[in-house]
């Protein structure tokens, strides 16, 4: 074994005595220096950033509208506290999505900016608070009410500020987002560089993770690498120097273990580089930001594993070749095939495969109804075993291109809805709340069997739309930031909008809906992150909305009164995923846990994290309210029986590719996989009663018959950043930046070992060939 | 009774295929020669007469295609033959990251000697090549003869019983292949087996104890340097100066085969001739002085292993066979 060790080591020396290893290191030096001076404190939350607010137009809107009006409201506190010119230009500037004749975007971003600046002078001083403007504003937040109880006058500076943005907060659900105390300020050096972000120090170490594994992949996984093979490539073509070679193959070693552990020395190149760089950042993170995470020294083998996958490829060439120029040409045109692979799968799974994934079934009388990832409904056709693809509006099909490119706009461009309303027999959807601007389509869109589900809509929707419900009686029913609606009305009814000196006022009317919010309560205007769920056996409702839980029965009239409330243990802002069902509720929390409550009590009668930090994507509860349907992130199906108490993973196949977990009206459990297959399931026996199974089109053929199988013979260095990711958060899904505040959101598919095993074993095949042709080869 | 020969090669053959169209081509067709424990044997012959061929095959770095061949009683590439073997290859290439004292270490690891070994005996090694004062130099910096004698050194480090030299004195001035000489001389009063393949015939002639002469894959001669000469000479090469007319000479030798006549400036004749033994050299010498001839100077000159060598690939095909 010293044999091969003075090999190894033998590489150690020739890396060293390598004048490019010192000019990378030189080069790594100067990166590290550059970064070294990064860092960050923490200051308190009070700031209105460009993100803070979801629509700065609907804020200036609702604020010129009720800055005319002599009612008192935090929008004419607002208003008053701008300057002349400033209220001037604020009533007369276009604003896109709002004003018909809106003009281009540089007149509302100068407006929108200078109101940006104003607001936050505002709320910095401690006579913002203004108690006649404020009394309507529902005190939700605990933070916020104790600063009240503290007395606004007896703050200090930095304590208005906050007491001022949290009355921002309350007054302004659905447009200002939510914040935690603190926010992170950037500095390099003595230099504050960009807003206050805010975020808390567990999420800037997320943050960080995510900043890490972006510099894995690209800066050290590409860039490094390709300069690697660069530099490591003569290696094993010298080794093949007659006056060289010979002299190695007359000593007593093994020809292919003499190879392997050239191969090795190869890679102790890259190991003191990736050292150097790795260890440097981990320094720089643990000193300048206080994040001493030691999983983030993984990158290192994870680099070096890389590293190893391309070079493998560029010895088993040297071998055949003896050549340093053919080894570098084929290896990076092997690089090069190799991300052509990866890219071309993953861009099919993110649009076309993911897109395609049934996450809604249910029933609409004798019809089967699926719900795909863009919202766009189908129906079975069991004639011709296909989806056919129906209720789909004019805007869902302009925006169906985004939507497939950009699967983190999904969920906020995605409708709620459709669920079918049984006594009408038609599909109904709603806008989801906060539409970006521009999308000016916010209507209730109705579409009736008779009209082959074509869909139709008038402009009558309540604001802040949150969830749509069929009631046990089968009437209709919105929850939406501002309160409870039931659909009484026709929806198709056309309203003409309501203009005030020739403003378009916001709908606030609700249309062919009737507010059916219990008096005297706030606790049906839900904050973001907030959701909301039905219990189908009972009628009673479960709203949350930032740590709050609140439970709303149903009485004989159909009336909503609060009949419980809690306060969920945890942050203010996490979101959950929430199914009642029985007695029981059922949450999904942030941190992967599944958590049962009493649903009279608020009993803890089960925690439990099924899959460690993999968080639950959809909870569907039964109509009996027995069984419990929880779908994770990663595909995976766990069953809680509230009967036994116990959660358990499903016994069905197809587990890991799993899309979606729902009971229809008789209690069958309905699986979505494979993207578009459904089968129904009998529970408790999880027989199968029904598959439907359509035949797959052309792109789907590629890709399970052409693309998925190729994917899989070659290695994936490149997604190996997605394995380091794997390994310092314990995720097997990663949330985008959208998706943060709704865990029902799409996630990104980390898929960590994949990677790892195919690399490992196509790496291993192609030693192998090379060690079986140095040892048959004659030189 | 086994054969305690350093080296045997009983009908050796090889042949590679090479080429588009993979056509056979057969460096070795029969060998057989027997290389005894304790001599310097030579091994002679043209560029592509099999020679390097020959040495891959004792080392294993190409697999034979007939007959046997075994180094040290092990076969030809066995592992445990290769750990008593040290070998100097032909072009010797060093990685240019090394000293010679790092590549004594490198080269003495891969033998399989412990670093104590090695750390004892390196020095004196690149002494005794003349490399110790520059043992910390890169090895970028040596010339090609530098490069030979640390080769030699790195071949001798782990003491081996059997040494395989291919061209060993390639690139050196006549002060380094005095100084590869005698360190050849030392191992063999040191009962060491050398094995060594040379253009330089005369290098041959002056070390070895033996050699073979290899032609297009088969042994031409093998045998003793004296015996080898002996054997290719056929009467005496006579060279006379001597003081006359050439008509006087011509009629003193009378009908004796004369190779050259040659007038001088100084008023000399340079004479060659060609006689059968010693007895005709006296008996000719007799005649020039009867015929009052003054002989100025005679030498007889000797066969050298060149000459022969010359000779052999002149105009005999066949095989000599002389022990």
């Amino acid at each position: 074994m010293n044999k091969y060790l003075a090999i190894i080591k033998d590489s150690f020396r020739e890396a060293l005595a390598s004048r490019v290893l010192w000019l990378l290191l030189v080069l790594i030096t100067l990166l590290l220096l550059v970064l070294a001076p990064l860092g960050y404190h923490e200051v308190v939350t009070w700031r209105l950033g460009d993100n803070d607010v979801r629509g700065w137009e609907q804020l200036m809107h609702k604020v010129r509208t009720d800055g005319k009006k002599d009612e008192p409201s935090p929008s004419r506190r607002i208003f008053t506290l701008l300057d002349d010119k400033l209220q001037e230009r604020l009533v007369k500037v276009k604003l896109p999505g709002i004003d018909e004749d809106a003009r281009g975007p540089f007149e509302f971003m100068g407006v929108a900016n200078d109101f940006r600046k104003s607001l936050n002078q505002a709320i910095e001083q401690p006579d913002f608070y203004d108690e006649t403007s404020f009394t309507k504003v529902p005190l939700l937040s605990d933070e916020l009410r104790e600063l009240k109880e503290t007395g606004p006058e007896t703050l200090d500076a930095s304590e208005v500020g906050r007491f001022n943005r949290l009355l921002m907060e309350a007054s302004f659900p659905e447009l200002v987002r939510g914040s935690p105390p603190t926010s992170i300020q950037l500095k390099y050096g003595w230099w504050e560089f960009f807003d206050p972000i805010p975020l808390r120090r567990a999420t800037l170490q997320e943050w960080l993770q995510t900043g890490a594994s972006f510099v894995m992949t690209w800066f050290v996984g590409a860039i490094g690498v390709l300069v690697a093979i660069l530099v490591t490539s003569p290696i094993v073509p010298q080794m093949f120097d007659p006056g060289s070679l010979h002299l190695l193959l007359s000593k007593p070693i093994s020809r292919w273990l003499l190879f392997l552990a050239k191969f090795c020395g190869g890679c102790a190149f890259i190991c003191i580089c990736a050292s150097y760089l790795v260890t440097g950042l981990w320094l720089i993170l643990g000193v300048r930001f206080g994040v001493w995470d030691p999983k983030l020294l993984l990158g290192i083998p994870i680099y070096l594993f890389v590293f190893a996958i391309y070079y493998s490829v560029s010895a088993l060439f040297g071998v055949v070749y003896r050549s340093p120029i053919v080894c570098i040409v084929l290896t990076i045109l092997f690089w090069g095939v190799c991300f052509l692979v990866g890219f071309a799968k993953i861009t099919f799974e993110n649009t076309i495969w993911s897109s395609s994934q049934i996450t809604r079934v249910f029933d609409a009388d004798d019809s089967l109804i699926a719900v795909n990832e863009l919202g766009v409904a189908h129906v079975w056709n069991e004639a011709n075993r296909e989806w056919r693809e129906i209720f789909t509006t004019q805007q869902q099909k302009q925006s169906r291109g985004i939507l497939i490119a950009a699967p983190e706009l999904r969920n906020m461009m995605q409708p709620l809805g459709p669920i079918y309303d049984q006594k009408h027999e038609r599909l109904i959807s709603a806008p989801v709340a906060s539409p970006r601007p521009g999308m000016r389509d916010r209507a209730l869109t109705v579409g009736s069997r008779s009209d082959d589900w074509e869909p139709r809509s008038e402009n009558s929707m309540p604001t802040g739309s949150q969830a749509l419900f069929r009631e046990s009686d089968g009437e209709i029913l919105l929850v939406s930031s501002v309160g409870l609606f039931r659909l009484t009305g026709d929806p198709l009814e056309k309203k003409r909008p309501v203009k005030l000196f020739g403003i378009q006022l916001p709908l606030q009317t609700a249309g062919p809906f009737e507010n059916i919010s219990p008096p005297d309560t706030n606790a049906t205007v839900l904050t973001p992150p907030s959701t909301a769920a039905l219990n189908r056996s009972n009628g009673t409702l479960a709203l949350y909305t930032r740590g709050h839980l609140t439970l709303l029965a149903r009485d004989d009239q159909g009336n909503y009164e609060v009949s419980a409330e809690t306060r969920l243990d945890g942050e203010e802002r996490q979101p959950v995923v929430m199914a009642i069902g029985g007695s029981t509720i059922l949450l999904g929390r942030q941190d992967g846990r599944v958590q049962a409550l009493d649903a009279a009590t608020f009993e803890e009668q089960m925690s439990i994290n099924p899959e460690g930090p993999n968080q639950v994507r959809f909870i569907n509860s039964s109509p009996d309210g027995r069984w419990f349907a929880v779908l994770l992130h990663n595909g995976n199906l766990w069953m809680y029986d509230a009967e036994a108490k116990s959660l358990a993973l499903a016994p069905i196949a197809g587990q890991g590719g799993i899309s979606c977990a729902t009971f229809s009206e008789s209690g069958q459990l309905y699986i979505a996989d494979q993207a578009v297959r459904v089968t129904a399931y009998e529970l408790p026996d999880f027989t199968r009663q029904h598959r439907y199974s359509p035949s797959l089109g052309i792109w789907m053929r590629a890709y399970r018959y052409g693309l998925l199988p190729l994917y899989t013979i070659f290695p994936k260095p490149g997604e190996l950043g997605t394995t380091f990711e794997y390994f310092m958060s314990g995720k097997e899904t990663q949330a985008t930046g959208s998706s943060e505040e709704n865990l029902s959101a799409s996630q990104r598919d980390l898929d960590p070992w994949a990677p790892l095993w195919s690399s490992a074993l196509f790496m291993f095949v192609v030693l192998g060939i090379a060690c079986v042709y140095i040892e048959w080869q004659e030189f | 009774m086994p054969n305690n020969a350093a080296i045997v090669v009983t009908d050796l053959a090889k042949s590679y295929r090479s080429g588009l169209l993979r056509r056979r081509f057969e460096a070795l067709r029969g060998v057989s020669l027997q290389v005894e424990r304790g001599e310097i044997f030579g091994l002679l012959g043209p560029n592509g007469a099999g020679k390097t061929t020959l040495i891959k095959v004792l080392l294993g770095i190409v697999r034979r295609s007939g007959g046997s061949a075994s180094l040290l009683g092990k076969p030809a590439g066995d592992r445990a033959g290769r750990m008593k073997v040290g070998y100097l290859p032909e072009n010797l290439r060093i990685a240019p990251h090394h000293t010679a004292l790092t590549a004594m270490e490198y080269y003495g690891r891969l033998s399989g000697l412990p670093w104590s070994e090695i750390k004892s005996e390196r020095l004196r090694l690149l002494e005794s090549v003349g490399l110790a004062d520059r043992s910390r130099e890169s090895v970028r910096k040596f010339s090609k003869g530098m490069l030979q004698r640390l080769g030699l050194a790195q071949a001798l480090l782990h003491d081996p019983e059997l040494l395989i030299l291919d061209e060993p004195t390639d690139g050196l001035d006549p002060v380094g292949r005095s100084h590869v000489r005698n360190v050849l001389t030392r191992l063999k009063e040191q009962g060491k087996t050398i094995f060594l393949n040379s253009h330089i015939l005369q290098e041959v002639e002056l070390i070895c104890d033996r050699v073979a002469i290899l032609d297009r894959g088969l042994v031409k001669v093998v045998g003793d340097v004296q015996d080898l000469s002996a054997h290719q000479s056929e009467g005496v090469e006579l060279e006379l100066v001597v003081a006359a007319s050439e008509a006087s000479v011509r009629q003193s030798l009378g009908s004796r085969d004369i190779a050259a006549c040659q007038p001088h400036r100084d008023g000399t004749i340079r004479v060659v001739l060609q006689l059968p033994d010693q007895t005709a050299v006296d008996q000719c010498i007799d005649d020039l002085r009867a015929g009052g001839i003054s002989i100025v100077g005679l030498s007889r000159r000797r066969v050298t292993l060149e000459d022969t060598f010359l000779k052999l690939f002149a105009d005999t095909p066949e095989i000599v066979q002389s022990s």
